[in-house]
């Protein structure tokens, strides 16, 4: 698959895409022209010879023919570096995919060890970083979106009325299916229902009980 | 249990679960379903832990340990350990079983310092061979 890396600076491409550079993908990086010296160039190319990437120099979307590439990845707009939010606002609109090298979301890599030694071999200007952080080698933070997806899911109720439940998308179908189902709504919700719901769910909760609001911290 | 951010050593800024090894593994396996991050970090001062159990428990997770002895057993690679300089622990014995993973860590009214031991310096006695008596 071919596989396009937007990269702020010279070790991001590893830091933030480490599967995808590791995993039979074409991979070219795009270096955008922060922090660009002779010795972060050298590494890049070193970088790109040994990873089996091809490195590529350039600020805007004439360096890189982006209709050859299946996948794009481009920084986080969650990262704090100024660099990275810049450059998530200048490639988000061609991105399949997010990366952030502050882990926030990261998970543990099965080949970390590998990862620390890549860095340690091909860039060792930026060893302080990850000498003295080991989420920068350990985790990997790949997301397909880089916001929060929010789903409202709305019933009648059988006794009168209606409730919507707004909660993270990726808590939907356990609400749709087993808080929904285990309840039946036979009943007259309770304060236990909600107190269940808002224990099993993370990120912001939202319910309108018959036009009552109800956040997550501001129970029944 | 809590979840926050680990703010001590070599993992500051992971979204951490921070528990107690007593919860380990019923309720901290239940919290780790709610509550998505990538590193747990268990006190377990009385050493009661097995490295090779809580690793393969909390596989997928990258596990530190805050003890006060180290066994020498062997660890998984997503298990490190934090020992903790309390009094008169811990023992040689456990300071020598450190690996390159681990830390060191001082800790006064909430005030912490955390050493790497890749910041760690090691002397073999052999070496203080070799000195001239004047």
């Amino acid at each position: 698959m071919k596989a396009l890396i937007i990269a702020p600076h010279v070790d991001d491409e590893t830091i933030g895409c480490w599967s995808v550079l590791t995993s039979n993908n074409d991979v070219t990086v795009l270096y955008l022209n922060n922090e660009l010296t002779q010795e972060r160039v050298a590494e890049a190319r070193s970088a790109g010879f040994h990873l089996g990437f091809d490195p590529v120099f350039g600020s805007d979307e004439a360096a890189v023919a982006l209709r050859l590439y299946e996948r794009v990845y481009v920084p986080s707009r969650r990262d704090w570096h100024a660099d990275h939010k810049r450059a998530n606002m200048q490639w988000r609109q061609h991105a399949t995919h997010f990366y952030s090298v502050d882990m926030e979301r990261g998970t543990l890599l099965p080949n970390a060890a590998d990862k620390r030694k890549a860095l340690d071999l091909l860039y060792p200007s930026q060893a302080s970083l990850w000498n003295n952080n080991d989420k920068y080698w350990l985790f990997e933070d790949i997301q397909e979106q880089d916001y929060d997806v929010y789903r409202k899911l709305a019933w009648t109720l059988p006794f009168g009325g209606f409730i919507e439940v707004t909660v993270l998308e990726k808590h939907a179908t356990w609400v749709n299916t087993h808080w929904r189902a285990s309840h039946e709504f036979r009943k007259e919700l309770t304060k236990h229902d909600i107190n269940y719901l808002l224990a099993n769910v993370t990120g912001k909760v939202t319910i309108n009980l018959n036009g009552v609001i109800y956040e997550a911290g501001n129970g029944m | 249990m809590k979840r926050g951010t680990e703010c001590e050593g070599r993992l500051r800024g992971v979204p951490t679960v921070f528990c107690n090894a007593d919860v380990v593994p019923t309720d901290l396996l239940a919290a780790l379903r709610k509550h998505p991050v990538s590193h747990v970090y268990i006190s377990d001062r009385e050493n009661t832990l097995g490295y090779h159990g809580i690793g393969a428990l909390l596989q997928g997770y990258m596990v530190t340990l805050d003890v006060t002895e180290v066994r020498a057993e062997q660890r998984p690679s997503n298990v490190s350990l934090m020992l903790r300089i309390d009094g008169d622990r811990p023992s040689w014995e456990s300071v020598s079983r450190l690996t390159k993973e681990d830390q060191v860590k001082f800790e006064r009214d909430r005030e912490v310092i955390v050493l790497p031991m890749t910041a760690a310096i090691f002397t073999q006695p052999e070496e203080f061979e070799g000195d001239i008596e004047i």
